[in-house]
């Protein structure tokens, strides 16, 4: 069974609320956004628990993030370093959800890539719509036991 | 008080360093490895005080640096701080040596109060 709302809402919040010191609340459901660079990170927690994660961070809402976590002026961090940023955030999502499971599990390194597309693919899971320090974040899972082929 | 920070990501490094800024140990010097295999060799040149290592890292993980690290002998103070959360991996740190794991997200009080049963 995958990841329950609230709990992945408690899990948000522990990582940007409390531990990054960055606000969250809840967004609507985002549109219409073709064209608008954005980076979408995955990680896949497989065993007992088969599950896949993915963050979806606009350009903007990746500065954001990465300039808080490397304490840096904006417009002064690289693709690389926006990309850690946001690797990092799956990866602190994937280590509550699989910490919150018992059972034999594996937790993969996080996955990053860059697109000018929204991950419509992912759209269809579970999802969470966030807005982090103002900015829009979109968080997607699924349990991949159940997932159709 | 030296402190090696052992991640992959340096997003994360320098949110340890900072929040390590905010514990007790706010005057310790950091240096900084990306991997087991980077931390190993900075364990033989940096002589640390303490060792703050990831979980989940490409090259060799935080548990192999671990064995490897006790396996050579050396005794330095050693705490995880890692997204891995279950039972069975707190389990298989503190069996192989660790003195602490905490679990990211954390914060200063969190993480100070981990360290100071360690170092004091």
């Amino acid at each position: 069974m995958a990841t329950d709302l609230q709990s992945m809402q408690q899990i948000l919040q522990n990582v940007f609320d409390i531990m990054l010191e960055m606000p969250t609340k809840p967004a609507g459901e985002p549109g219409e956004e073709s064209g608008c660079s954005r980076y979408v990170a995955a990680i896949r927690i497989t065993g007992d628990v088969n599950e896949l994660i993915v963050v979806e961070a606009p350009a903007e809402t990746a500065a954001v993030i990465g300039e808080t976590m490397f304490a840096a002026e904006p417009g002064t961090l690289t693709d690389d370093e926006l990309s850690d940023a946001v690797g990092e955030v799956v990866n602190m999502i994937g280590g509550n959800v699989k910490g919150m499971h018992n059972g034999d599990s594996l937790l993969s390194l996080p996955c990053v890539t860059r697109s000018d597309e929204p991950a419509e693919r992912f759209r269809q899971n579970e999802s969470l719509w966030i807005h982090v320090a103002g900015q829009p974040l979109y968080v997607h899972w699924q349990d991949m036991e159940h997932a159709p082929v | 008080m030296k402190v090696l920070i052992v991640d992959d990501s340096k997003a994360m490094r320098m949110i340890v360093k900072r929040t390590l800024a905010r514990t007790d140990l706010d005057r310790c010097e950091v240096v900084e490895a990306e991997n087991g295999a980077e931390a190993l060799t900075k364990i033989e040149s940096e002589h640390p005080d303490l060792v703050l290592c990831d979980w989940n890292m490409p090259e060799m993980s935080g548990i192999e640096f671990l064995k490897q690290l006790r396996e050579s002998g050396s005794h330095v103070p050693f705490g995880f701080i890692t997204s891995e959360s279950g039972d069975d991996t707190r389990h298989l740190a503190l069996e192989t040596g660790a003195q602490f794991i905490i679990t990211k997200p954390f914060t200063p009080e969190s993480l100070n109060a981990a360290l100071m049963p360690c170092v004091s």
